[in-house]
């Protein structure tokens, strides 16, 4: 593929609305765009608050978030709004979060929210505000090539967070500033500190957005309540079909899971298949947890679509290398592919992001898995295939201080 | 900037800075102090209780200062159920007071005191019979009411003397809110024989950091913080002598302008309301119908227009104005206040306007066309 540029500044200063989290990456963001002479205004999404509810015990989720968001702003000399996104955010994160977890897989809320609610949201009031384009404090790049926009891997490939951005809208790519995309985590540290901004020092966030005290558990008790099948005792069985104990609810596992399951087995026992149909917990061997194939859905491609029999890189979790991997289908809504070596954690609900050398070609979550794939229109239902992966890992999407962690702990 | 956020803050008054700069070197020690300086600052702590205490027409005694209108009002409903909670204590109080009185309410249900919340209606207004019906139902316990004078995010005025006056009759004690009505309506003992009621400085161009709660002399409050003896026990802590004497001197202009001013707000408000009204058809004036709302403060509804973006847009256009509810986010949230009104829906923005001594017809005319250009945007935003 041609060469491609970085994203340079631009040569004529833009009006640009700048998600700020509060973190030190999207405080540094809008504090780069300033120096480099563009107009900013600095936004804060407010996607679930706990406060108002019971009163004054609680404090506002994010609130700590949205008041340092306040005072960078103020040290930048810049506007600073909070959007409430509160509905929307309930509508297409948490309500699919808790169904995911219903229908036995382990969902990515970071995606959605990127996918859905953030940038659509972000873009939309841009606009309303005459904004040229947009930027946020993700690790990650938008690159050029004949003047197309691409996304691409941050420089800093340890905190590259392409894993939790490939759902964009491919159009927001032409609008788009990720200026700490290319910086290392430290420097951007050191820039806040020469800025004086009070974000300089601010820990990573470990909270998830909307789950109190990480206990996701009770967010799925109060979305299901608590007489759901996700959440009622069921069976573990072996692969061949022997029950082999009794678990309190299938939602409280993930595949590749070894925590909480039963003991007595000469080796380590892992999760490999959630089937909520039958609320059965399936356990084995870490060695059925390799798959080398995988199909997934929900696709969006934000580069050119690959062709049928293109080699890509492939990385199937946050953190995770990226690997070689065949495509074997590759169509509008979903893909299929052939990994070149077997992985252990293809884990439905978690995505699948192609790239192309740095470029992020375009991504899907993840629906089976296994040792040979078909078509990708013919996804099978999670608890009709093969599903297998290794244990889950904490996805993580550090600009806006979301983490899941799946029951590793 | 064309400020029109004053029941928020308004700003320092020249006079005020001039008033507080001149009792340097006497204001600015401790009263506390048995030596000469912390007699010369507790002369000019006396001076302002002095001034407060007779302009609402209560005695010196009576007007205990605090950190502001926050603490004067959990003081006045804490204070009273905490001082009674082995008699059943009652709070009657309505479900659009200020947040200050609305959470300490329900701190006190937690602590086992009955609380009731009046219902408004479509204009923010507490109907005197429920009050008199609730009261009724009491049973004989100690029985606190405490309702607004003037609401902070829409302006009704509520029927204070009227409400006072079933209170007493039924031996319950009257706690109002005055923090947004003062220095803007005719507020005092002389109006309304109310037992309690909050005051505060900043948001008649005072300092931020004091207010009062005027306290009829005989009313026992329970403390909320523990210290020493000043203000008698009821907020302990060093005083504040020098913010005293801007409040005080706050205070005086307010009340010695208000003949004119009150006319002028009310002349900028119907303009505002007018502007606002001939590019937005679909405007929403809150608590329109309202038998008195405050002069000062227009709050309208948008339908169809994005909160966020319309606030930003104004801030970038240079007006500053406000949601009228904020939780201390930044965020507008849904407003316990509309909601209790019935008003308000998804995408239906709001906006306060208020008005302090110094803003012009001018200052109106720009942010009413500013405002309408913004809502276009805000309309997009909701669109799109």
């Amino acid at each position: 593929m041609p060469e491609v540029s970085r994203d340079t500044p631009a040569s004529t200063p833009e009006k640009l609305l700048v998600a700020m989290s509060g973190g030190v990456d999207s405080s540094v963001a809008a504090a780069f765009l300033v120096e480099r002479g563009h107009t900013v205004v600095g936004a804060t999404l407010k996607t679930f608050c706990y406060s108002e509810v019971d009163g004054p015990a609680k404090t506002c989720c994010g609130l700590e978030g949205i008041a340092d968001a306040r005072s960078v702003a103020s040290r930048l000399g810049i506007a600073h709004v909070v959007f409430d996104v509160e509905k929307e955010f309930t509508d297409d994160v948490i309500d699919d979060f808790v169904s995911e977890y219903a229908a036995g897989r382990t969902p990515i809320p970071c995606v959605r929210c990127n996918s859905f609610t953030k940038f659509r949201d972000l873009v939309r009031r841009a606009d309303a505000l005459g904004c040229d384009g947009i930027a946020t404090g993700h690790y990650a790049r938008v690159v050029r090539s004949d003047g197309v926009a691409h996304l691409a891997r941050a420089e800093d490939d340890r905190k590259d967070q392409t894993y939790f951005l490939w759902g964009i809208p491919r159009h927001v790519l032409d609008r788009l500033h990720l200026p700490v995309g290319e910086m290392r985590k430290p420097d951007v540290r050191a820039a806040a500190r020469r800025l004086g901004l009070v974000t300089a020092d601010k820990p990573e966030s470990f909270e998830i957005c909307f789950v109190p005290d990480n206990d996701y558990a009770g967010v799925l008790r109060r979305y299901l309540g608590d007489d759901h099948p996700a959440l009622s005792p069921g069976s573990f069985v072996s692969e061949d079909g022997r029950v082999v104990g009794e678990h309190d609810g299938y939602a409280r596992f993930t595949v590749g899971q070894r925590k909480g399951l039963p003991g007595g087995s000469p080796e380590p026992l892992f999760v490999l298949e959630i089937r909520p149909d039958t609320r059965e917990v399936v356990i084995g061997p870490r060695a059925a947890l390799a798959a080398s194939t995988l199909r997934a859905g929900g696709a969006n491609w934000l580069a050119e679509r690959p062709e049928a029999g293109e080699e890509v890189g492939v990385r199937i979790r946050h953190g995770a290398p990226v690997v070689p991997g065949r495509v074997t289908s590759a169509e509008d809504d979903g893909f299929a592919l052939e990994l070149a070596a077997p992985q252990q954690a293809v884990t439905p609900g978690q995505s699948a992001v192609l790239y192309r050398n740095d470029v992020v070609v375009g991504g899907g979550v993840i629906h089976a898995s296994g040792e040979a794939a078909g078509p990708a229109d013919q996804c099978l239902s999670p608890s009709a295939s093969a599903s297998r992966s290794s244990a889950s890992r904490p996805c993580f999407d550090r600009s806006f201080g979301t983490r899941i962690t799946t029951r590793t702990s | 900037m064309i400020y029109l956020d004053h029941a928020a803050s308004s700003p320092l008054r020249a006079e005020v800075w001039k008033a507080m700069g001149e009792r340097l070197g006497a204001a600015d020690y401790n009263p506390a102090s048995t030596h000469a300086c912390g007699r010369r600052a507790q002369e000019a702590l006396d001076d302002a209780r002095a001034e407060i205490a007779g302009i609402v027409g209560a005695a010196r005694g009576e007007v205990f200062f605090t950190a502001g209108g926050t603490a004067s009002d959990n003081v006045a409903v804490l204070g009273f159920t905490r001082r009674r909670l082995d008699e059943s204590p009652r709070v009657i109080t309505s479900t659009i007071e200020h947040k200050a009185v609305m959470h300490a309410a329900k701190q006190a249900a937690r602590e086992g005191a009955d609380v009731v919340f009046l219902p408004v209606d479509g204009h923010g207004q507490v109907d005197p019979a429920e009050l008199e019906r609730e009261l009724g139902a009491g049973g004989g316990h100690p029985t606190l009411v405490s309702i607004m004078w003037a609401n902070n995010e829409v302006g009704t005025v509520q029927p204070i003397p009227e409400l006072v006056e079933i209170a007493h009759r039924h031996g319950a004690l009257f706690h109002s809110d005055a923090v947004q009505g003062f220095g803007k309506l005719d507020i005092g003992r002389g109006t309304a024989p109310v037992d309690l009621m909050t005051v505060t400085a900043h948001k008649l161009g005072g300092p931020v950091g004091i207010g009062a709660l005027v306290c009829r002399r005989g009313t026992c409050l329970e403390p909320l913080v523990f210290g020493g003896a000043q203000e008698r026990g009821v907020w302990p802590g060093t005083q504040n002598p020098i913010g005293a004497v801007g409040f005080a001197t706050a205070v005086r202009l307010a009340i010695d302008e208000r003949e004119t001013t009150v006319p002028r707000y009310l002349a900028l408000r119907e303009l505002l309301a007018a502007e606002l009204r001939a590019s937005i058809s679909d405007l929403v004036v809150h608590a329109e119908g309202a038998r008195e709302r405050l002069p000062n403060l227009l709050s309208v509804g948008i339908p169809g227009a994005d909160q966020g973006t319309l606030l930003v847009s104004l801030d970038m256009a240079g007006v500053a104005v406000s949601s009228g509810s904020a939780c201390s986010s930044g965020a507008s949230t849904g407003s316990h206040v509309l909601d209790a009104m019935r008003l308000g829906a998804e995408d239906y923005a709001v906006l306060r306007f208020s008005f302090g001594h110094d803003t012009t017809e001018q200052d109106v005319r720009d942010a009413a066309a500013a405002t309408c250009e913004a809502t276009a945007g805000a309309r997009l935003a909701v669109a799109g």
